[in-house]
């Protein structure tokens, strides 16, 4: 099971999400906050696997605080939603010891998970994806 | 008591689920359909005939003000709150004269939604704060020289003049029955009479009108009234 901690005003959205994922047994809400720095306080002490963000609009930037919440949440994954449209953005922290040049080059060819991979569904689009045949 | 039938619209997928599962969650009521642009909507309309349609407006195929004005058309006992981001005058006027009854921002919270939602059976007009105030202010600075609404307010009568001014103040029916020493039927009696002398389809549009016309002055916070 996937500890989730929310980071969202109080809105009806927001409201949604924790109702289904209450009833998911996948995932268990374990707080959500609504004040960035309490929010960072809940991370550093909660460690959640997901930290699940919703904004009010697509534009909204996470950039700054994704950092910080990724910096104190370890191996955490964040997961970006918005009121506008059905799209979510993942942010994973993975933290490596970089002991030579050799594991920077790893780390940036390493590819980005394929969430669309894995969902058999276009990122962008959210159609079908054909799958490839050699 | 009598569950609302609610009809949501929207494409925004996982919003429409979450909105479902707390409407469902509720015993007074039902969720009987979600569609995700303007053309489904309207189908389902036409074959769950919902009280209560709770309608997003950036949609594709067919947007929510074009499927208001259809459904109202059709089906004018069915009542259209639009649910959306878009917090533009353009928009909200527009969805008032398409015929939408209530105006609420999705950044509003569950309880709000529960409140203006149990409201309708009151006979109030869901609308976000930011959104009331704003429609009418924007009217009151139209309201027109005392002289030229002279025709326009001999049409109705003085009860009918005190019930609008109480509409425009933002009271529920009972509120206005208790205020005047009414019933709610005869209040809802001369609400009918009010619009349909005005040419008009719902309370929010019969406030707006009044401000407008200057039958009525705005409640605006910071003016005084007389």
């Amino acid at each position: 099971m996937k500890r989730v901690l929310l980071y969202s005003p109080r809105s009806l959205f927001a409201q949604g999400i924790q109702n289904l994922l209450d009833a998911a047994p996948e995932c268990q809400v374990i707080g959500w906050e609504s004040d960035l720095e309490k929010a960072v306080e809940r991370i550093q002490e909660l460690q959640p696997d997901t930290i699940l963000v919703v904004n009010r609009s697509a534009s909204d930037s996470l950039v700054s605080i994704g950092q910080r919440f990724l910096k104190v949440g370890g191996n955490t994954k964040i997961i970006e939603l918005n009121l506008e449209d059905s799209k979510g953005c993942v942010y994973i922290g993975e933290w490596f010891v970089i002991q030579n040049f050799d594991d920077l080059v790893k780390m940036v060819e390493e590819p980005v998970t394929g969430f669309s991979e894995k969902s058999g569904r276009d990122s962008f689009t959210g159609e079908p994806k054909e799958k490839k045949t050699y | 008591m009598v569950p609302l039938r609610v009809l949501l619209v929207d494409d925004h997928h996982l919003f429409c689920q979450g909105v479902k599962a707390l409407l469902s969650s509720r015993p007074n009521i039902d969720v009987v359909g979600c569609a995700g642009d303007g053309l489904e909507a309207i189908a389902l309309a036409r074959a769950a005939m919902p009280d209560v349609i709770l309608m997003d407006i950036e949609m594709p195929r067919c947007n929510g003000l074009e499927a208001t004005r259809q459904i109202k058309r059709e089906f004018p006992h069915i009542i259209i709150v639009v649910l959306t981001v878009a917090d533009d005058d353009d928009t909200i006027f527009e969805a008032i004269k398409c015929g939408a009854q209530g105006y609420l921002l999705k950044s509003l919270e569950a309880y709000q939604l529960f409140d203006m939602l149990e409201g309708l059976r009151q006979g109030s007009a869901p609308l976000s704060g930011s959104v009331a105030a704003r429609i009418l202010k924007e009217f009151s600075d139209l309201a027109p020289d005392p002289g030229e609404k002279l025709a326009v307010r001999e049409e109705l009568s003085e009860r009918e003049r005190e019930v609008l001014e109480l509409i425009v103040a933002g009271k529920t029916n009972k509120e206005i029955a208790d205020a005047l020493v009414i019933t709610e039927n005869t209040v809802k009696t001369y609400l009918g009479n009010i619009l349909a002398k005005l040419h008009l389809q719902n309370r929010i549009q019969a406030a707006v009108y009044a401000v407008s016309q200057g039958i009525v002055k705005t409640p605006y916070p910071g003016e005084s009234s007389s």
